[in-house]
């Protein structure tokens, strides 16, 4: 029992560092990132296929951080300077192409038969249960995580993407200069989700193109928007929520009387029920202030 | 001697076919309030959008000081002195009024990453003066206490004069108002004339956009006179104010 907590709860850590990465770009800045499943799987793939061509781990796991941040930059540069749809479209392409690319690039990330055999921090020294050094490791990065970016959003720059959010015309008359907080936002929010992307891999110990559908980008938007949008504690929280529900009820197959693809429809279909009631009678999310949606623009 | 802050030459827009600003030429002398009336549509706003960078000029040169600025984006030219408010406020909703303030001061050290995390001290001082300026601003435009509410909250005099307030936290060398006195109760547009000519006998310039005849008459040393795209009056207060043509956009039926 305990080792299936453990299971679910890295699955939920992970899932609460990709989203708090979505947090900081949706939540306080306001950038529509439909996209942001590339930047888990940029993570991910780099790691892997470093550690696999024989560079260290930390080494793997640092370019992948960097790599996914240095692909928010890239999307960011011809986007943010366009009204806040344009991202969202650009950035479900560019997730789209980076699936595609892991799909068929087969030279390189052997396409739709994955990868794995991969090394995992320090897994020859542990002498335990390795899932439990891995709960510890993304827990502990996830502390870190939240408490650098809870630093960096109640800073005078959190301020600025705050302002972004409400009103960007209103930032450029006090001299703020927008493009460059809404880059550095996505690409922070990138770097973390190529983090997680790293621990993904780590946990699944195999990852494939399958793995990187538009899906997990919008799981990561329904943890966001459950939580409470730009709260970061609220974030987690929906984690918790969404992603105990979905994977503990992975369990529930033998239990239940319905085909393993109808159970699947079925948890989708909950989970959808579940956002439809909390729009209806906690529309400002988990966390998230009444206050904030009854002010006028 | 008397020194330009603002100049604008032969400035023109279009938007599709129509015209919004039709070679438009002015200047503002440093340390002088200048009003802009003209009827609605006279391009007042589009003149405001064109000189803080708010859109491209399609002809035209606009200088501020000595320097040629009509291809600087607005944040630079606010960071050069240049600072406007809107015509439709725009506070920001979901923030408080004090944070609303604290966006304000041009050289912020805790905007940059790297000092959030190197220099905390530097940042949490600069940040306690900036509160301190802010809490004074507050006090006196009366927001004092609203400083913990959602700006989004205050009613629609109230943000203007946060708008105000926000704009004043950056220290500018111009303001530029759109509008400043709608929906401002009597009493406080009175003291705000007055805060103004203060500021200006400190040495700031103003350009303001208004309709309330009054009030613009009295806060101006020189007023401008809009129409179809141009300026095509200009003067004292008490002969502009009094030139058939005024009259005739204000009162009657227009052109």
């Amino acid at each position: 029992m305990i080792d299936y907590l453990v299971a679910i709860s890295i699955i939920v850590g992970i899932f609460a560092i990709f989203a708090i990465g979505l947090n900081l770009e949706w939540g306080f800045t306001g950038l529509i990132n439909f996209g942001h499943v590339g930047f888990l799987a940029i993570g991910a793939y780099t790691t892997v296929l470093m550690n696999l061509s024989g560079a260290p781990l930390w080494l793997s796991m640092a370019s992948g951080v960097v790599l996914a941040g240095f692909f928010g930059l890239l999307v960011g540069i011809p986007t943010l300077r366009l009204r806040d749809d344009y991202l969202a479209i650009v950035t479900i392409g560019f997730s789209e192409i980076v699936r595609l690319f892991l799909l068929n690039e087969e030279w390189l990330t052997r396409g739709p038969m994955g990868l794995f055999g991969f090394d995992r921090p320090f897994e020859a020294i542990i002498p335990f249960d390795y899932n439990y050094f891995l709960f510890i490791l993304v827990f502990g990065s996830l502390a870190v995580i939240y408490l650098l970016v809870e630093k960096l959003v109640h800073s005078p720059w959190g301020r600025v993407l705050k302002s972004i959010r409400e009103d960007e015309d209103v930032a450029s008359a006090l001299g703020k200069d927008v493009f460059r907080y809404k880059i550095q936002a996505l690409m922070i929010g990138s770097a973390i989700a190529g983090l997680a992307g790293a621990f993904l891999a780590f946990n699944m110990q195999y990852i494939s193109p399958r793995n990187f559908i538009p899906m997990e980008t919008f799981y990561a938007w329904i943890i966001v928007v459950l939580g409470g949008s730009a709260k970061n504690k609220g974030t987690i929280l929906g984690a918790i929520v969404v992603q105990s529900f979905y994977t503990g009820t992975r369990y529930l197959q033998d239990y239940v009387p319905l085909a393993s693809h109808q159970m699947a429809a079925l948890r989708v279909m909950v989970i959808g029920l579940l956002l439809v009631l909390l729009m209806m009678y906690k529309p400002q999310g988990l966390l998230g202030r009444k206050e904030e949606l009854t002010l006028g623009q | 001697m008397v020194h330009e802050i603002l100049k604008v030459l032969d400035a023109k827009k279009y938007f599709g076919g129509v015209m919004a600003v039709d070679g438009a030429s002015f200047s503002v002398e440093k340390q002088t309030i200048r009003g802009l009336i003209g009827a609605n549509g006279a391009g007042k706003t589009t003149l405001f959008n064109l000189i803080t960078g708010y859109y491209k000029l399609d002809s035209g040169k606009i200088f501020f000081g000595d320097e040629r600025v009509d291809q600087l984006p607005t944040f630079k030219k606010a960071l050069i002195g240049m600072v406007r408010t809107f015509q439709l406020t725009k506070a920001l909703s979901r923030m408080t009024v004090l944070e609303n303030l604290l966006l304000g001061p041009k050289i912020q050290s805790g905007e940059h990453i790297h000092n959030i995390f190197f220099r905390p001290k530097m940042v949490a001082n600069e940040e306690a003066i900036s509160v301190e300026k802010a809490l004074e601003t507050l006090d006196f435009f009366d927001l004092m206490h609203m400083k913990d509410d959602y700006a989004g909250a205050l009613s629609g005099g109230q943000k203007r004069l946060l708008e105000m307030a926000r704009a004043l936290m950056t220290d500018p060398k111009m303001l530029l108002l759109d509008e400043p006195f709608a929906g401002v109760n009597p009493t406080l547009a009175l003291k705000l004339v007055k805060r103004i000519k203060e500021l200006k006998e400190r040495g700031m310039t103003f350009l303001i956009i208004e309709h309330d005849m009054p009030l613009i008459t009295e806060v101006s040393d020189t007023l401008s006179f809009m129409n179809h795209g141009r300026i095509i009056l200009e003067g004292p207060p008490e002969d502009v104010k009094e030139d058939p043509r005024v009259l005739d956009a204000y009162l009657g039926d227009g052109a």
